[in-house]
C-alpha cells in the first residue's frame, strides 16, 4: 500500500479548472507505461523517487499551451507531429508540480515534483515504479478549446 | 520616482512625472509661470482612488521559476481587482534578493521551490538583512506544516497553487489594504 494518496476524477477536474477555467472534463483513462513521452518524478524528502505522472502528447501539448493560453492549433499540432517547444514543456512541469498537492494530505510524508523526463532518460528504478506501481490511476483529460489527453499517476 | 501603473491609473501617474520635470533646479527661475496645479481627482478620480488606498503605487516583486505563473499571478492579481500596481519579476530567489536590494519593492509574492534560492531561503535571508518588505508564499506547498514553517520565518501568508481570484482577495487586503 503506497505512503501517499491518488486523486479522485472530481479533485483533478476541480484543479485543472482553476488553472485553464471551466469546462474541463475528467474520465477515467487507460494505464500509461515507462514509454510515455513524459514523465515526471516526485521524490520524497530524502530524495527518493516515489511517485509519476505519466503523459500522453496530447495531454503534454494540450496542458502546456492552456496553461499561458497559447493558440490551440499550436497545440495540435506539436500533439500531432511533435517535437514539444520548450515552453510547453516549461508549462507542462509546472502543471505537474501543481498536481503535487493532489498526492499527499495531512497524514502522507512530503513529496514533490523534481523532474520532468522522456522514456530514454528514465533510470531503471524510475520505470519499475512505471511498471509495477503501489497504487495508479489513469485518467482521460479534455480541455476545452485544446482537446484530450491521457495521465496516469503511479505511486511506490 | 515614477511608477507605471496599467489602466487609468497610468494617466495621472504620467502626469506627476510631468510635474516633476517642471521643477526648476535650486537658485534657478525657468519658467515665467508656476507650473499648473493638477489635482489628481480631477484628472482621474479612480487613479486618486487607487493612490489614496495605497494600491496605484505598490510595488510587487513576483518571484517563480515559471514564466507562465508569473503570467497568470499577475492575471490573476487585476482579476482579483488589484489594478494600478506596478510589477518586476525574479526567476529565483537570489535574483529576488537582489533586485530587492537595489529597488525595494513593498511586497513580494514568492513560489518556494525554486532553482539556486527557494522562497523560504530567501524569506530567511530578507529577515537576517532586517529589509521589512511584506512577503507572501504562492505555492504548491500548502500543507499546515509548510503554512506554519512559512508564518514563522515571518510570511504575511501563504496562497496555495492552483488559486483562484478569491485566493489573492482574502490573503492581499489585510496585508497591503
Amino acid at each position: 500500500m503506497s505512503r501517499f494518496v491518488l486523486p479522485e476524477g472530481y479533485q483533478l477536474r476541480h484543479h485543472f479548472e482553476m488553472l485553464f477555467g471551466n469546462g474541463v472534463a475528467v474520465h477515467a483513462g487507460d494505464k500509461l507505461g515507462a514509454d510515455a513521452p513524459f514523465c515526471g518524478i516526485y521524490r520524497d524528502d530524502a530524495k527518493a523517487p516515489v511517485g509519476l505522472c505519466l503523459c500522453d502528447m496530447s495531454f503534454a501539448a494540450y496542458a502546456g499551451a492552456a496553461l499561458s493560453m497559447m493558440m490551440p492549433g499550436d497545440a495540435k499540432l506539436a500533439a500531432q507531429k511533435g517535437p514539444l517547444p520548450e515552453v510547453m514543456r516549461a508549462n507542462l512541469y509546472e502543471v505537474m508540480n501543481i498536481l503535487s498537492s493532489l498526492l499527499m494530505n495531512e497524514h502522507t510524508p512530503h513529496l514533490k515534483l523534481v523532474e520532468l523526463c522522456s522514456p530514454p532518460a528514465l533510470d531503471a528504478s524510475i520505470k519499475a515504479i512505471a511498471k509495477n506501481p503501489e497504487a495508479h490511476m489513469s485518467f482521460k483529460v479534455e480541455l476545452p478549446r485544446y482537446g484530450a489527453g491521457q495521465i496516469t499517476f503511479a505511486l511506490t | 520616482m515614477v511608477t507605471l501603473g496599467f489602466g487609468r491609473g497610468q494617466k495621472y501617474l504620467s502626469l506627476r512625472w510631468s510635474y516633476v520635470e517642471w521643477l526648476p533646479p535650486p537658485g534657478r527661475r525657468m519658467w515665467a509661470v508656476e507650473p499648473p496645479q493638477v489635482s489628481p481627482a480631477a484628472v482621474d478620480p479612480l487613479g486618486a482612488e487607487l493612490i489614496q488606498q495605497g494600491i496605484a503605487s505598490l510595488k510587487v516583486l513576483i518571484v517563480d521559476d515559471s514564466v507562465s505563473m508569473r503570467m497568470i499571478v499577475k492575471r490573476t492579481l487585476r482579476q482579483a481587482g488589484f489594478e494600478g500596481l506596478s510589477f518586476t519579476e525574479a526567476g529565483d530567489g537570489a535574483e529576488a534578493l537582489e533586485q530587492i536590494r537595489k529597488s525595494a519593492p513593498e511586497l513580494v509574492l514568492s513560489d518556494w521551490n525554486m532553482p539556486k534560492m527557494s522562497g523560504l531561503e530567501l524569506l530567511k535571508a530578507l529577515r537576517a538583512e532586517n529589509l521589512p518588505v511584506k512577503f507572501g508564499f504562492v505555492t504548491t506547498e500548502g500543507s499546515a506544516d509548510m503554512r506554519a514553517l512559512a508564518k514563522q520565518n515571518g510570511a504575511q501568508f501563504l496562497i496555495a497553487k492552483p488559486f483562484t481570484p478569491e485566493s489573492f482577495e482574502r490573503a492581499l487586503r489585510p496585508v497591503i489594504g
